[in-house]
């Protein structure tokens, strides 16, 4: 898995995992889920607002009550339903607390917008030693040392990161 | 047999302008021998495994699907690039490749369901769309196990 050509392309798109030495790739390939049901500890589902298509493959879900907007806030609730209630102020490890970060887009148009009303982009989750993982749409999961090593044109920035006790 | 000639050549000409003297095969069956000379000519390609000139409404045919083919192809590879770390489904099927091969219609769906095959990926919302249908209505199903169906269902009915 975390071969040399997949770390190149994994690179390809995460220019700043070049200097992260502690990222590797950890899995193969997988349409089974997304990144935002990986952070929720899913495999094999898609968690998405306000899908347009009568589509198969997986469960989409998403909280009823939750507005469809694919924008940050709403994002921020659903991590609230699984009980991340409070923000970190750091992504550093904490004994007992697991840690999720959301990533915001970048472009001149969210530049403009409130951090909540921004387009969100990925999310990934902290690991028990401290490291983070991602799952990179139907590309691969990879470790990475910190949630801002995977920053750039592709998931934008770190919008917030929460937190929860470990249940 | 049907020959190109001054009062039929229209028909065909829009598919072979553009495409180059080349020696053509198609699923390692069939091997064609076409030069301009053939078209200059008002002739029609020559099969080289039977020795024997083809029907040119095949060769109309087949060009058009090759052609289609690749196309496909060149839709496909952009799509992957274009979405692959992309986690949000409405954005993977926005893409105007991914429209792209939906424009296509039922001639893609023998590409899509080989592709699947090869590698699952949610290219199986393609089909999705253009057939209107679920392969199963089972609530829980993951993308390759539906990638999986699509394809038996495919072999079934002699699309791939």
């Amino acid at each position: 898995m975390d071969s040399d050509l997949n770390r190149v392309n994994v690179v390809r798109f995460f220019p700043g995992l070049k200097n992260d030495s502690s990222s590797k790739v950890t899995s193969n390939q997988s349409p089974n889920y997304n990144c935002i049901a990986w952070a929720g500890l899913q495999d094999e589902e898609w968690w998405q607002p306000g899908i347009s298509a009568n589509l198969e493959g997986v469960k989409y879900r998403w909280p009823p009550d939750l507005p469809i907007d694919n924008v940050l806030r709403n994002y921020i609730e659903l991590f609230r339903k699984l009980n991340y209630f409070e923000e970190s102020i750091n992504h550093n490890i904490e004994q007992g607390v697991l840690k999720v970060a959301l990533y915001v887009k970048k472009d001149l148009k969210n530049l403009k917008l409130p951090l909540l009303e921004k387009e969100c982009t990925h999310a990934a989750r902290q690991l028990s030693s401290g490291l983070w993982t991602s799952k990179l749409g139907q590309f691969f999961d990879i470790y990475h040392s910190d949630p801002y090593s995977i920053e750039g044109d592709s998931y934008g920035e770190v919008g917030i990161i929460l937190k929860r006790k470990y249940p | 047999m049907k020959i190109l000639t001054s009062s039929n050549v229209h028909s065909y000409l829009p598919i072979l302008i553009g495409v180059s003297a080349f020696n053509l095969s198609v699923n390692n069956t069939t091997s064609l021998e076409f030069t301009e000379e053939y078209v200059i000519n008002q002739e029609t390609p020559l099969d080289l495994n039977t020795g024997k000139y083809i029907d040119i409404l095949s060769f109309s045919e087949m060009s058009k699907q090759i052609i289609i083919e690749s196309q496909l192809e060149s839709y496909y590879n952009a799509w992957k690039e274009e979405t692959l770390i992309i986690s949000n489904v409405n954005e993977i099927i926005q893409n105007s490749n991914f429209q792209k091969i939906i424009m296509i219609g039922e001639m893609a769906i023998p590409f899509i369901l080989k592709k699947i095959s090869a590698e699952p990926s949610t290219l199986v919302w393609a089909l999705n769309i253009i057939t209107g249908k679920k392969i199963s209505d089972r609530s829980r199903i993951t993308i390759s196990e539906s990638c999986n169906m699509w394809y038996k269902w495919g072999s079934k009915s002699g699309l791939v």
